[in-house]
């Protein structure tokens, strides 16, 4: 069997921080005889440096015991040993418990037995007067009353032993196992001391340049502050005068629309007033020629010129006919109801004027009220539940309102437009407000003949 | 004639031999022969101008090998006799002398014992969150206690599943449970910074554990003394009067976060495990560690106490061992080589050690030997995520015929061994072990 201490020499050498004081060490060797060279680290401590004991590794360390012997029986601990363990284990907890509870410094003498371990001193003092009697004089020493409640006057500062167990030499093969990590492995798994829960552990909030200056991510020059290139100022630019553009563009087109639609419009108007003063014209010339011809036929007297006046009247109405005949029936109910004098209008004509239809269907409230036995008050003579005229509405009813008189002067603006000559008899008319005012029947209106011709020409006009 | 065919067999096995440890011999040390610059370097400056001398004579005359350079001299001839009784040592008793074959014949002869595999019986929902751990109450064998990422602490009934009991108290996630067998107290460890005590006669929180610094990872009940020992991310183990609430002992020596405590009634009394790769049994009347095992090369996340022999084993990513706990030698390496990173580790009165994967892998060991006689993937829960598969937590119920696990999966799962199995029927995965079993 080789022995312990002499296969420690053949293994390689332990890892553990005092190897690094290993250098300092003497390393001798000797050559003896043989010739064989043997390694050797001297117990001297060198520059009075207090040298550890050499750890010893053994080859047995390495060897499982139950290879060698498979049978081999570990008993537990008997009882006896249990219990001299136990008592001893005991007596040490019990020892240091005492202490703790009891802790030094914290002791202290209180005043009844600080008087009570009094001392008192006498001692003769040298005679001052002449006649040699010795005076002598007692001293008491007490201890001083200590404050049980003072805190200790120093401080306990604990003195960190030092390590002095010996050096374990390891006996795992570490190196090949654990794989090296390069430093960029390291810098990812780096945890900024800012959020690291090991270095901030109550999380305080720590302020952002005091993060990056503790932060080892970032080195001082991306820290500096960053010059921003023009090309966002230009970007900018170019992205104002762009809107710019656009807003104008917008504008322009809208312009151009508005002033299409006031041309058309103004056209349309000049398109109404020619057709107005032909229709007018035609009119004056129709009034003059039937004027004329009953004038020529009553001055002539000649059956042939009369004939010839109904043939040309004829040959008129058949012309009006055939014109009529063209026409759609909507326009020639249209001329049926002018030749009566009545103004109707399209939609009544084609049929397609319907009631006014209201989208939710409309149910006597009195239903519900009776349902709700709400009549129980009224009487036999009440015949409607409600006023027909509420309050609010009737004083409304009755002033003259804003929107009326703006509607007013629209109509103006309109009737001077077109042609305001025609209505001038009928004077201003006035907008009715509020419900109708029925006259006297010997108060009649002083409507000629006249005016009331004009007012239907001007109405088969607006038909027209 | 008889003799000389003896002799010849002695001589054929020597040589065996002197092959196995010539191979072993390059596989480990191999590098050891050559002298490392640096140490050529203070071994120049130590010398003598007139050694220096003698050397350069040396090399005039052409004696010099390549094998002057090395540190070590390996002379196979001279060094034979010791080296053999090396491996004699090693492998069987030094008076028996076995060669290469018979040291495999024989290791093959130790046959592990035959357990039924394992299957899943029970699936229980109730969790919110992960489910960190799992404790049985060690008294009467009829409940369990689950604590859970969602903070709460859930009561079981171990025979129906049924949800007993929901203790709140804890502000963050439960990491860890014991219950006291000599006590009416549940202790619960949390990442809260607090230890919480619980009273299970009248199910509320009697006592809060302050001091630790940082989360707590993991607590446990001295089986004897009324103390308990909790230990966390802040790598101390702290020792705690029950009864007065006050920290007695503050064991420091790790340097990375503590991942498991376990107390025992002899020397060592607590043993903790760390993410520095150690694992430490510690001497309490001295208060520091007698003895570090530094054999893991990652983190030890769980540590089980062998029901009935005073062993223990760890687990680390790919590696469980098996220590013997009053000196802490190895006693087995378990063949968990391609494991993955193991959360939980569980030993039976049967000699099964169950090591639950981090990727939902439950594999089962037989304790004495190290063999994994059953590897099997956890049954997803419907609706539960690919990266949900691991196993947090596990414990084996008094009686060890069943296995809860509390997985990330947020559920909770019981296990048991399939009844009327025999090696026949169910022979378990085959058991070739490596004659050089040892890891470094």
């Amino acid at each position: 069997m080789l022995k312990a201490g002499s296969l420690s020499s053949l293994l390689p050498p332990p890892k553990y921080k005092f190897a690094r004081s290993q250098q300092n060490r003497d390393l001798h060797i000797k050559q003896n005889d043989s010739g064989k060279v043997n390694r050797e680290i001297s117990d001297e401590p060198r520059d009075g440096m207090a040298l550890l004991p050499v750890p010893q590794v053994n080859f047995q360390d390495f060897l499982p015991l139950r290879n060698a012997k498979p049978d081999l029986e570990i008993p537990r601990p008997t009882e006896n040993e249990v219990k001299t363990s136990y008592l001893h284990t005991k007596a040490l907890i019990d020892k240091i418990l005492g202490e703790k509870l009891q802790p030094q410094g914290t002791s202290f003498k209180s005043s009844k037995k600080a008087i009570e371990s009094s001392e008192v001193i006498q001692y003769a003092l040298p005679s001052s007067s002449e006649n040699g009697e010795p005076r002598t004089r007692s001293l008491k020493i007490v201890e001083h009353a200590a404050d049980p409640l003072q805190p200790k006057m120093f401080k306990v500062k604990k003195v960190v032993a030092p390590a002095d167990e010996t050096p374990t030499p390891v006996l795992s093969k570490s190196d090949d196992v654990s794989r090296t990590i390069s430093s960029e492995e390291r810098s990812k798994w780096n945890i900024p001391s800012a959020i690291s829960s090991w270095k901030n552990p109550n999380g305080y909030a720590i302020a952002l340049d005091k993060r990056l200056g503790s932060d080892t991510r970032y080195s001082k020059d991306s820290l500096e502050p960053h010059e921003i290139s023009d090309k966002f100022a230009k970007l900018s630019e170019a992205l104002d005068s762009a809107e710019r553009m656009a807003r104008q563009e917008v504008k322009q087109r809208a312009d151009a629309k508005r002033e299409l639609a006031e041309r058309q419009a103004k056209e349309k108007e000049e398109k109404l007033r020619v057709m107005a003063r032909q229709a007018r014209e035609e009119r004056s010339r129709e009034m003059r020629e039937r004027v004329s011809s009953s004038i020529s036929a009553q001055r002539l007297g000649d059956d042939a010129e009369r004939r010839e006046a109904i043939r040309r009247e004829r040959r008129k109405q058949l012309e009006k006919d055939l014109h009529r005949s063209k026409r759609s029936t909507a326009d020639r109910l249209k001329a049926l109801a002018m030749s009566q004098g009545r103004d109707i209008s399209d939609k009544v004509i084609l049929g397609a004027a319907k009631a006014t239809e209201s989208s939710e269907i409309q149910y006597d409230s009195r239903l519900f009220a009776r349902g709700a036995n709400a009549n129980a008050h009224r009487s036999e003579d009440q015949v409607y539940d409600n006023p027909l005229f509420v309050q609010r509405s009737i004083d409304s009813i009755y002033h003259p309102n804003r929107s009326a008189n703006h509607e007013m002067q629209t109509e103006e603006v309109v009737s001077s437009i077109q042609n305001s000559a025609r209505f001038s008899s009928l004077g201003n008319k006035r907008t009715r407000e509020g419900p109708v005012e029925f006259t006297a029947k010997d108060d009649e209106s002083g409507l000629t003949e006249a005016d009331n011709e004009s007012i239907i020409k001007g109405k088969r006009q607006r038909t027209d | 004639m008889c003799a000389d065919r003896a002799n010849h067999v002695m001589t054929s096995e020597k040589d065996a031999d002197q092959t196995y440890i010539d191979t072993l011999w390059n596989k480990q040390f191999h590098f050891l022969s050559f002298l490392p610059s640096h140490l050529q370097e203070e071994i120049d400056k130590k010398k003598t101008v007139f050694q220096k001398l003698e050397e350069l004579q040396d090399q005039n005359s052409g004696v010099t090998s390549s094998e002057d350079s090395m540190l070590v001299r390996y002379k196979a001839s001279s060094s034979n006799e010791s080296n053999l009784s090396l491996t004699t040592g090693v492998f069987s008793k030094e008076d028996n002398f076995h060669s290469l074959m018979g040291r495999h014949e024989q290791l093959l002869s130790h046959k592990p014992r035959w357990h039924a595999p394992w299957k899943l019986i029970r699936v229980i929902n109730g969790h919110t969150g992960w489910v960190r751990c799992v404790s049985v109450d060690p008294v009467d064998n009829e409940w369990f206690a689950t604590g859970s990422n969602d903070t709460t602490i859930k009561i079981w009934d171990l025979a129906s599943g049924k949800l007993k009991l929901t203790l709140a108290g804890h502000i963050m996630t439960v990491r860890d449970l014991a219950i006291s067998k000599i006590h009416p107290y549940m202790f619960s460890a949390s990442e809260d910074k607090l230890v919480k005590c619980w009273d299970l006669e009248r199910n509320k929180s009697i006592k809060d554990f302050h001091g630790h610094l940082s989360g707590v990872h993991t607590v446990d009940v001295h089986p004897t003394v009324n103390i308990i020992a909790s230990a966390g991310r802040d790598a101390v183990v702290r020792i705690w009067d029950i009864r007065t609430r006050l920290p007695v002992m503050t064991l420091s020596g790790h340097k990375g976060p503590i991942s498991k405590v376990k107390c025992f009634p002899v020397d060592p009394q607590i043993v903790s495990c760390s993410s520095d790769n150690t694992v430490r049994l510690w001497d309490i009347t001295a208060g520091k560690a007698m003895k570090v095992l530094t054999h893991h090369s990652k983190t030890v996340r769980d540590i089980a106490a062998h029901p009935t022999e005073y062993s223990i084993a760890t687990a680390s990513t790919d590696d469980v061992r098996s220590w013997r706990l009053r000196d802490g030698h190895l006693l087995t390496n378990f063949e968990s080589e391609g494991l993955g990173i193991i959360n939980s580790l569980s030993i039976n009165h049967d000699d099964v050690l169950f090591a639950g994967n981090d990727s939902g892998m439950l594999s089962f060991f037989d304790y004495k030997t190290g063999h994994k006689y059953q590897e099997l993937q956890t049954t997803e829960i419907p609706g539960s995520l690919e990266s949900e598969r691991g196993v947090l937590a596990s414990s084996f119920d008094e009686t060890g015929l069943r296995l809860i696990t509390g997985e990330s999966d947020k559920s909770i799962k019981m296990w048991k061994q399939i009844p009327g199995a025999s090696p026949e029927t169910h022979p378990g995965l085959p058991w070739n072990p490596k004659l050089s079993s040892q890891r470094f």
